[in-house]
């Protein structure tokens, strides 16, 4: 069946609903989504949102501004960060306003609390000089993205805004530049459809699920990013994957930085408090890329606790924090350590180990969530991408915790807003001739093929190879051999065999489109990954240890170029007002 | 599915209520109907015994409100517990019917016995 | 250890009656039901159709009734349900089924339709009339606390589909949807608490509710959800005195 919309969004996580919501009355919008709105990703951020309200103590947006460039290293577009920073206070009584139920302090105003990299100058009038944590994440115990997300989609109910729930979106309409609507598999009945529409964003979330221990849902497969690359749109800054120190051991489910913004440290096998060493300042609330690589060192250099699998773990160490803060702000990893490891973290410390969390890269697209596809600005009409999908960019080679929801926030708002103004000013575009052809093709392919790979095997040997190779530490031999890999999965995914030949409900066939979103993804990063020669904020290089402003202060872009290698250009980073400097903490 | 009662408001809160109250009431004078009528079956049971309660006024009020309430929650208890279940209109009407004019002649009749004293 | 999953299957397509399947597999006793079903799934049986997303009880997708109770696959672990002995063969089967009282689409997959309507039906978002001011509304740490609770709810269904109300009269509202209404008639921020007191004062609404507590036992959050349904009780009935 052909729908006809003036917008669709695909992904109802915080960014898709929150551009659903400046959809003007008068003009149709669809939310799809490949699973029940409230299941969306964003509900697992747990530790909180970013803005500098001042509620607790004195802050400032500039100071957020900077603490977000130089976790960036520096890579992050200034001209955005400026923009979402600024903009943040704005975003979170808004927020406020819709009805997102906040923790609150003594004042009755917005509760805020330390988390990792924010930070404020100790003296004022010396705004470079030595720095301190800040309390600057606004937060809901330990739910923030679980209430934001609820938040978000009562007030689309409010709206009356129109979800497709379990909708598979598959593939992208692009024809001259102009994108004219997206296919989706209606998962219920296996009916493919065509969603015919004048502007599309993607709010896909992530793809963790390239990685073998993530803290991202099973839905986290990549599917926008393999979309767009697949329509020759172009991903940038792939090779930044943010991997959180605190995944739980062997699951890799988040335990969120608030644990350590409240007072937790982590602790090697000797008990010492091993982070004084690798971020002095700051410590444990050092940026997610430092600690995670201070957790492999220590690990590598024998002071890791092995578990009876062979695989090693560090603590995460809550014990002193007392019932009282435990169980009214953190209550909910509490709950994971006791129900997923038995472990009492009032009585005893966590097993933790690195987990892939979230993608810097993605998507490239301005400041108002518009697609670009190169270094001059060229659009893609009517195309936009918001959240993690997107790469606008403001986490540059390492995003702070609690930006992400900031991001979802203000440039889901912001491309919303847009695609408003484009609906208004344009006709839809003509839709081409068999426009679902490649869904279609893809769906007999898989159905009817009769070859002997099974989608669990490949994707978990994707996911070893990727997690050995393309992780924390990387390098050139390395990640060739994960490209060798790679390109071997590619092959053998052409020989698959589904058990599942049915229409109605197959998720056996969505979990073999969704393997192809991995491996088209996985090449992306590891392409990226093997190109940037040099270390950089999450995109660390043993054989290129140090950073290289020289020759790499710049984005990447990657062209996927049908199966031939995939072909790599450059964009600049928009600098403001900071200059790059060492990055220390 | 029908959600047509969403909305169309028609308090229960009264009758909830009432149902606790009167469910208080009854546990104290269940206990002391049980104390009187089968623990001290020969001041319960004998005719003498029960004609001079019936003739004292504070136990005859006693009596009457015990009927009332007795009846009430034990009735609306089970019209509640009937309400649970979806039921076409008319057959809800009948049991609504049959519930009040059942609940009115046990009254009539339990009052009338009281008085008679 | 060796355990046996007893599943509930029901392919629409080819099924004209549901069955039962079991599958013997190898299994740890720190395994999560939704581990080994995952299991199956890749290797064993790829038809087999269940929901799951975030795998640690925070997305609400697989609600399921193990062993006859409604729980999240992805927050049980074996040896919770007793099955913790690694090098035994256990005979009792874990038995695997839909959330009851839910038409079901797919095996393990139900219609949650009626489900969500119930949950529209009490105006699920913030109203206020009064317009906003610059900064945030204020709200002591008090009155944060009254609705913290009731908004841990992930919408899984595990208390709707395990109460006894429900099952007698599915146009009953349900516990997921009066807990809701309860974040919103304490939220001291909302300004619409008749409106809503009117929607759940109804035949359907509220007073089905016996206090019978399997929401509670079924909620994998463990939100204590008849204290809040009896907290709108009392509500209700101050509004009517």
């Amino acid at each position: 069946m052909i729908y006809k919309f003036d917008a669709v969004i695909v992904g109802a996580g915080g960014a898709g609903l929150r551009a659903a919501l400046e959809i003007p009355e008068g003009y149709t919008c669809a939310v799809l989504t490949k699973v029940y709105p409230t299941r969306s990703h964003t509900g697992t951020a747990q530790g909180g949102v970013c803005a500098a309200l001042g509620n607790e103590e004195e802050d400032s947006w500039e100071y957020h501004f900077f603490d977000t460039v130089k976790g960036s290293d520096f890579l992050g577009d200034q001209d955005a960060i400026e923009i979402m920073c600024y903009d943040a206070i704005r975003a979170i009584i808004e927020l406020e306003h819709m009805g997102m139920p906040f923790s609150r302090n003594e004042k009755g105003l917005i509760a805020q609390r330390p988390f990792g990299g924010h930070t404020k100058p100790k003296d004022p009038n010396n705004p470079f000089g030595e720095r301190v944590p800040v309390k600057r994440a606004c937060f809901s115990a330990d739910r923030t993205g679980h209430v934001m997300l609820q938040t978000l989609y009562e007030n689309c109910i409010k709206r009356g805004v129109q979800f497709f729930p379990e909708f598979f979106v598959t593939d992208l309409i692009v024809q001259d530049n102009i994108v004219r609507g997206v296919v989706a598999i209606e998962i219920a009945t296996g009916e493919i459809h065509i969603f015919h529409a004048k502007t599309v964003m993607f709010a896909t979330g992530g793809y963790g699920r390239v990685y073998r221990i993530t803290s991202n849902a099973v839905v986290g497969t990549g599917d926008g990013f393999a979309i767009a690359y697949r329509r020759g749109i172009p991903l940038e800054d792939m090779e930044f994957v943010q991997f959180h120190p605190t995944g739980l051991w062997r699951l890799g489910i988040l335990v969120s930085e608030a644990a350590r913004g409240e007072g937790g440290v982590l602790r090697n096998k000797l008990g010492e408090r091993f982070m004084e060493k690798y971020a002095p300042t700051i410590k444990d609330l050092a940026p997610r890329d430092v600690i995670s690589r201070a957790m492999y060192t220590e690990i590598r250099e024998g002071r890791g606790i092995q578990g009876p699998d062979g695989t090693y773990y560090l603590l995460l160490d809550l014990t002193h924090l007392g019932p009282e803060i435990i169980n009214k702000k953190l209550p909910e990893i509490t709950g994971f350590a006791r129900i997923y490891l038995g472990v009492d973290p009032l009585k005893e410390p966590i097993p933790v180990q690195p987990t892939t969390h979230y993608a810097m890269g993605g998507i490239p697209t301005n400041v108002d969530a518009e697609v670009v596809i190169d270094d001059k600005g060229t659009k893609v009409e009517g195309f936009y991408a918001a959240g993690e999908v997107a790469c606008v960019s403001v986490h540059g080679a390492n995003r702070l915790g609690t930006n992400s929801l900031l991001d979802i926030i203000v440039f889901g708002r912001r491309g919303g807003k847009k695609m408003a103004e484009y609906i208004k000013e344009h006709d839809f575009p003509p839709l081409p001739k068999d426009a679902d052809e490649w869904t279609r093709k893809t769906v007999e392919r898989i159905l009817n093929s009769n070859g002997k790979e099974r989608v669990s095997r490949i994707r978990k040997e994707l996911q070893e190879i990727m997690m050995d190779n393309v992780s924390v530490f990387r390098t050139g031999e390395g990640i060739k051999k994960a490209i060798e890999k790679i390109k071997e999965l590619k092959e053998r995914y052409q020989e698959i065999k589904i058990d599942d030949k049915g229409k109605k409900f197959n998720t056996d066939l969505i979990e073999a489109i969704e393997l192809g979103n991995l491996l088209d993804t996985a090449e992306s990063i590891a392409y990226s990954a093997l190109n940037r020669t040099e270390s950089r904020g999450a995109h660390y290089r043993e054989d290129y240890p140090k950073r290289d402003d020289q020759n790499w202060l710049k984005h990447t872009l990657i062209y996927k170029n049908e199966d031939k290698e995939p072909i790599i250009k450059y964009k600049p980073v928009v600098i403001t007002k900071i200059q790059p400097m060492e990055r220390k903490y | 599915m029908s959600f047509k009662h969403y909305g169309s408001r028609k308090s229960g809160s009264v009758g909830w209520l009432l149902q606790r109250i009167t469910g208080i009431f009854l546990i104290f004078a269940m206990v002391g109907h049980y104390i009187l009528m089968h623990y001290t079956p020969e001041t319960g049971h004998s005719y003498e015994q029960s004609i001079a309660r019936f003739s004292n006024v504070y136990w005859k009020m006693f009596y009457l409100t015990f009927i009332t309430l007795g009846l009430w929650h034990g009735l609306n208890g089970i019209w509640s517990i009937l309400r649970d279940f979806k039921m076409k209109s008319w057959l809800a009407i009948t049991l609504y019917g049959i519930i009040v004019i059942s609940g009115f002649a046990f009254w009539v009749l339990g009052v009338s016995t009281a008085l008679k004293f | 250890m060796k355990v046996t999953l007893r599943i509930f299957r029901f392919n629409p397509e080819t099924d004209s009656e549901p069955y039962y399947k079991d599958y013997e597999i190898e299994a740890d006793p720190k395994d999560r039901v939704i581990d080994v079903l995952h299991y199956i799934k890749n290797e064993i049986d790829g038809t087999l159709t269940f929901r799951r997303s975030c795998l640690h009880g925070i997305c609400g997708s697989d609600g399921m009734r193990i062993n006859g109770k409604n729980m999240l696959a992805c927050s049980i672990l074996l040896q919770d349900l007793g099955y913790s002995d690694a090098n035994k063969t256990y005979k009792k089967p874990i038995v695997i089924e839909p959330l009851p009282g839910m038409p079901i689409i797919k095996d393990l997959v139900t219609d949650f339709t009626d489900f969500w309507k119930k949950y529209e039906a009490v105006k699920p978002y913030l109203i206020t009339k009064s317009p906003p001011p610059e900064r945030e509304r204020l709200q002591s740490p008090e009155d944060v606390e009254l609705i913290m609770e009731a908004s841990k709810c992930i919408l899984c269904a595990c208390c709707t589909t395990s109460c006894p109300s429900t099952w007698s009269n599915e146009d009953y509202l349900g516990p997921a949807a009066l807990l809701k209404a309860y974040r919103f008639i304490f939220d001291s921020r909302d300004e619409a608490t008749d409106e809503r007191l009117d929607i759940i004062d109804t035949p359907n609404g509220i007073w089905r509710c016996h206090t019978i507590f399997h929401c509670v036992q079924a909620c994998p959050k463990e939100i204590n959800i008849t204290w809040h349904i009896s907290k709108l009780k009392q509500k209700l009935v101050e509004r009517e005195i």
